[in-house]
């Protein structure tokens, strides 16, 4: 399928709104993103990636209940769609279909 | 505790943001906002929150610009044309006075634009020109200042010419004046020795010959179209021999057309540099690239290409070092100069003819940006003060629905309006007051202030600008007008701080008005101080005619035939008037020398201008053919080397350079020997070897008229070929000192602008408080109050202005003056009270004549009619 290739990092963004949730907004997964793989993202890039990935049909939007937090503006939280997943999944495969054909003794005894 | 981000990093991003998505994405933005508080601080989280909302505006965020849109702020505008339109018309008389104000500020600013353009033209002929570079070099003697030259010596031309950084190289010399004949014509022209590839670097359209080789060799010359036309009429001039400078016969191998208005070189022709070269060599003369001879060559490089500026710029830093080594006391240090930089350029010494002076055209700027902005202030001024007017219209405005910022760009478009109208007057203005500002000498610019079409752009920016600056205020205050309380009640209005703004405004007019009467008033006085200032010796009835190479004992005998003439000497030079000529000097000690300025004179020179001796003699007349060796010293050389008192002095010897020893015969008291700003320096009066260049004529007459006649038909007798040049000594001073002439007239002409606008102003505030509070006098009145009391409590706000302005004024030009301006003079007047009162006191006086008939009509008014019509 066109367009149905993702980026490193949109793959990383669409993992953490799988994992996220309810709960997945613009800065929930910029702090998801930095536990995880520790890397601080700025927020103008995570909404750039959201945006493109709302574009290529992977997540839909919704906005939420207004918040006294946040002067009473409501927050966009995001899910992943079917095709979404569907990326995810082949992604995942791919890299697996790899490890398997690597032989073991290339890893062996390496710690991160 | 809730913190904001910056509220105004806030509007931009609600500006340019999509509705759609602005809600979520501002609230995120207030989430990372709060969470930067607590974790990197408040500073910083600012600074993030400023910086992402200029990196939010990206395509997916920015709000599409929908046609419609655009079609209904057009039609928006067009409504307020019309309403300023309207609005104009109504109030005439406040338009008028607004409209006359900034009309007459704005002429100057175009005065400015006009001139600056013209100055950026200079020199723009030239092809090559942004390759071309003048040398140009410092020279500095001990302790002396600094005196940059655009002259330098053709040593540096030498050294540049082995540079492959560099292309071509031009070396000029300049003072290349004299006659020239042909058959039966003597022409006198003046020009310049110009090297091979003159026509080369510079675009001269060359009409006739080849201009490679032009000026190859020695004895060829090229004419101007004009001098070929007065030598040779209508026939070609290529290929006739001129006889000339230097007693040289020269071809003429090209013809060139007049160099045009705007170039910074000027000549009749040119002569080949070789032949210069030669002559001096046939002389014995071999100093001509000796580095200290820097004085009359001029030096121009032609880069390959512009980047290899630094690789010369360096090389001549190296030069400079090495040869500066074998001068003790002196140093002359070359440097590079754009050629498009010589006019609009820095003030040098030997400059060719055409220059700007530089400092001249900033003072100029700021004066009018200063007088553009008074006119401004009073546009402000007014408009704040009939906003109360105006509230009702606003009111009703807000309620069918304008925003704040519509409101706001109403009253800016109106002021744009008027300024745009201004515009056209003040263009009418500017024709009228150029012929004024051309007439102004000192410049010696050879600009006509064309008012070419394309002007127009900047013409009309700067209106806008104006015009903007002139209603932002007001509409910031008309827009804040809350629609309700415009509608119910118009007075309960109050007006934002209006009070002491308006205040401010007026101070900062009439301040301006005040110091430039100030600075007109002490500017002329020390410009008649300098004229009449005491020499120490007599210029009265003294005419100075040139000799222009007649034979002077010819014509000092034919002169001082005609009765009228008391007496004649001669000289070589006119002191007092800002020439110099020096040497350097050394008594006893050969390591001791220092600069002395001195003039070649006869044996009546000293006696006719009533120098006072105060010991020895003058000089006896000096038989032919012999070497004179007395001089006669001015105290200052006595003081210089310690020779006691003028008596003792007398028989002591001093060392002139190049010239020998001579016995000092008579001293006399010191004279004020350059213009007025510099003091005094050792000066030394001796006898000439060669002929003198100038006579000096004390003339006594009741006809002054006829006598010049009779001077003039014994200067034909004698000479047919050259134009009488006789100057009056007295006038010759006053013109040394034209520079001041000219910086009268412009700030005598500014304040007569600032005067004006601060007076419409003041009119306008009078005119319109004295409406606003009709009732108020009225029942003042009815209460028993006089009539002088009530114009003295009316008056009270523009009266404390006007002192306030003056004690300012007054503050900043003794600054200006006492510190930076007349500290440069040797010899200066005194600031005295009533120069620095004078501009309170006009004013005062200006304002009293316009407040006062509007306030006595007023404050006669009759009470009862006033109340009733209320």
């Amino acid at each position: 399928m066109k367009g149905s290739n993702i980026g490193e990092f949109e793959e990383l963004v669409l993992l953490c709104i799988a994992s996220l949730g309810e709960e997945a907004y613009s800065v929930s997964i910029c702090d998801e993103l930095l536990r995880v793989t520790g890397r601080e993202s700025k927020l103008g890039v995570v909404h750039s990636v959201l945006n493109r990935l709302n574009e290529k049909g992977m997540v839909k939007s919704h906005l939420g209940e207004p918040t006294q937090e946040r002067g009473g503006r409501r927050k966009r939280f995001f899910e992943v769609t079917h095709a979404g997943k569907v990326a995810l999944l082949k992604v995942k495969e791919q890299r697996e279909r790899l490890w398997q054909s690597i032989p073991p003794l290339i890893f062996e005894g390496i710690k991160i | 505790m809730m913190t904001d981000p910056p509220r105004w990093a806030d509007r931009i991003l609600e500006w340019y943001c999509r509705d759609e998505i602005l809600e979520d994405l501002q609230g995120d933005l207030h989430e990372v906002f709060r969470k930067n508080i607590r974790e990197k601080g408040l500073l910083r989280a600012r600074l993030i929150y400023i910086v992402d909302v200029i990196k939010f505006f990206r395509f997916y965020t920015v709000k599409q610009f929908k046609p419609e849109s655009i079609m209904q702020a057009l039609i928006l505008l067009l409504s307020y044309w019309k309403t300023s339109l309207r609005n104009i018309t109504r109030t005439k008389l406040f338009s008028l006075i607004n409209l006359s104000g900034l009309a007459i500020s704005m002429s100057t600013g175009i005065l400015m634009i006009v001139l600056l353009a013209e100055i950026h033209q200079f020199d723009m002929m030239h092809e090559k020109r942004d390759r071309i570079f003048r040398v140009i070099n410092t020279f500095k003697n001990g302790n002396d200042a600094a005196e940059p030259c655009a002259s330098t010596s053709p040593l540096v031309a030498q050294k540049l010419a082995g540079l492959d950084a560099v292309d071509k190289v031009v070396l000029m010399r300049r003072n290349a004046s004299g006659d020239f004949q042909f058959e039966d014509k003597t022409i006198p022209l003046g020009g310049f020795w110009a090297s091979t590839d003159f026509l080369d670097v510079f675009s001269f359209e060359v009409l006739e010959g080849d201009p490679q080789t032009a000026l190859r060799d020695p004895n060829t010359i090229v004419l101007t179209e004009t001098t070929s036309q007065k030598l040779f009429g209508n026939v070609s001039a290529l290929g006739k021999s001129l006889h000339g400078l230097n007693d040289n016969l020269y071809t003429v191998t090209a013809v060139v057309k007049d160099p045009p208005l705007h170039s910074h070189l000027q000549f009749d022709f040119l002569a080949s540099f070789v032949t210069f070269e030669e002559n001096r060599r046939a002389q014995g003369d071999e100093s001509l690239y000796d580095w200290s001879n820097m004085w009359m060559y001029y030096t121009y490089i032609l880069l390959n290409d512009v980047a290899q500026k630094t690789r010369v710029d360096q090389f001549l830093e190296k030069i400079n070092q090495e040869e500066n080594k074998r001068y003790k006391n002196t140093s002359y240090s070359a440097s590079l100069q754009r050629l498009t930089e010589i006019v609009p350029g820095p003030n040098l010494s030997n400059q060719t003819r055409t220059r700007v002076n530089i400092n001249m055209i900033w003072i100029l700027l700021a004066l009018s940006v200063i007088v553009v902005l008074s006119a401004c202030f009073n546009y402000t001024n007014l408009s704040i003060a009939r906003s109360l007017g105006r509230a009702r219209e606003v009111g009703i405005r807000k309620v069918i629905g304008a925003t704040r910022g519509q409101v706001l760009t109403q009253f800016v478009m109106e002021a744009i309006v008027f300024s745009l109208f201004a515009m056209v007057l003040a263009l009418g203005l500017f024709f009228l007051i150029r012929p004024y500002f051309l007439s102004i000498g000192e410049f010696d610019l050879p600009v006509n202030l064309d008012f070419k079409i394309w002007y127009l752009v900047p013409v009309s920016a700067f209106a806008v600008m104006t015009g903007f600056l002139a209603g932002f205020l007001p509409s910031l205050v008309l827009s804040k007008i809350k629609a309700i309380i415009a509608l119910k009640d118009v007075t309960r209005i109050r007006l934002f701080s209006g009070i002491n703004l308006r205040i401010v405004l007026m101070v900062f007019q009439f301040t301006i008005a005040m110091a430039m009467i100030i600075a007109t008033i002490i500017s002329y006085r020390q410009y008649r101080f300098a004229v009449n200032f005491d020499l120490g010796y007599d210029t009265e009835n003294v005419l100075n005619i040139e000799a222009q190479g007649n034979d002077s004992r010819k014509l000092a005998l034919e002169f001082s035939r005609i009765p009228g003439v008391q007496a004649v000497s001669r000289s070589i030079m006119i002191p007092s008037t800002g020439d110099s000529w020096g040497n350097y000097v050394k008594h006893i000690d050969p390591a001791d020398s220092t600069i002395y300025n001195y003039n070649l004179v006869d044996e009546n020179y000293l006696t006719l201008h009533n120098f006072t001796f105060l010991a020895g003699r003058n000089f006896k007349e000096l038989p032919e053919g012999s070497v004179p060796k007395e001089i006669i010293v001015n105290e200052e050389m006595l003081r210089r080397f310690d020779l006691g008192d003028p008596i003792e002095a007398i028989g002591k010897q001093l060392t002139l350079l190049d010239e020998g020893a001579y016995q000092i015969t008579g001293v006399v008291a010191d004279f004020q020997f350059k213009t007025i700003d510099s003091g005094n320096r050792p000066f030394v009066f001796k006898q000439s070897t060669e002929d003198y260049a100038i006579l000096n004529l004390k003339l006594r007459s009741n006809d002054m008229q006829q006598l010049m006649g009779q001077l003039q038909d014994t200067w034909k007798r004698i000479d047919q070929v050259h134009p009488f040049e006789a100057e009056f000594f007295d006038d010759r001073i006053e013109e040394a000192y034209a520079e001041y002439t000219s910086i009268i007239k412009i700030v005598g002409f500014l304040s007569l602008l600032s005067i004006s606008i601060s007076v419409l102003g003041l009119l306008g505030m009078t005119i319109f408080l004295t409406q606003s509070r009709l009732r108020e006098i009225s029942i003042r009145k009815i209460l028993g109050a006089s009539e002088s009391s009530l114009a003295l409590h009316l008056s009270r706000t523009f009266l404390s202005a006007i002192i306030i302005s003056g004690l300012i004024a007054a503050g900043l030009t003794y600054y200006f003056f006492e510190v930076r301006f007349l500290s440069n003079f040797a010899h200066r007047i005194n600031i005295g009270i009533l120069d620095l009162g004078s501009g309170l006191i006009i004013i005062s006086l200006i304002a009293l004549c316009t407040m006062g008939w509007h306030l006595i009509k007023v404050v006669r008014a009759n009470p009862a009619t006033i109340l009733r019509s209320e």
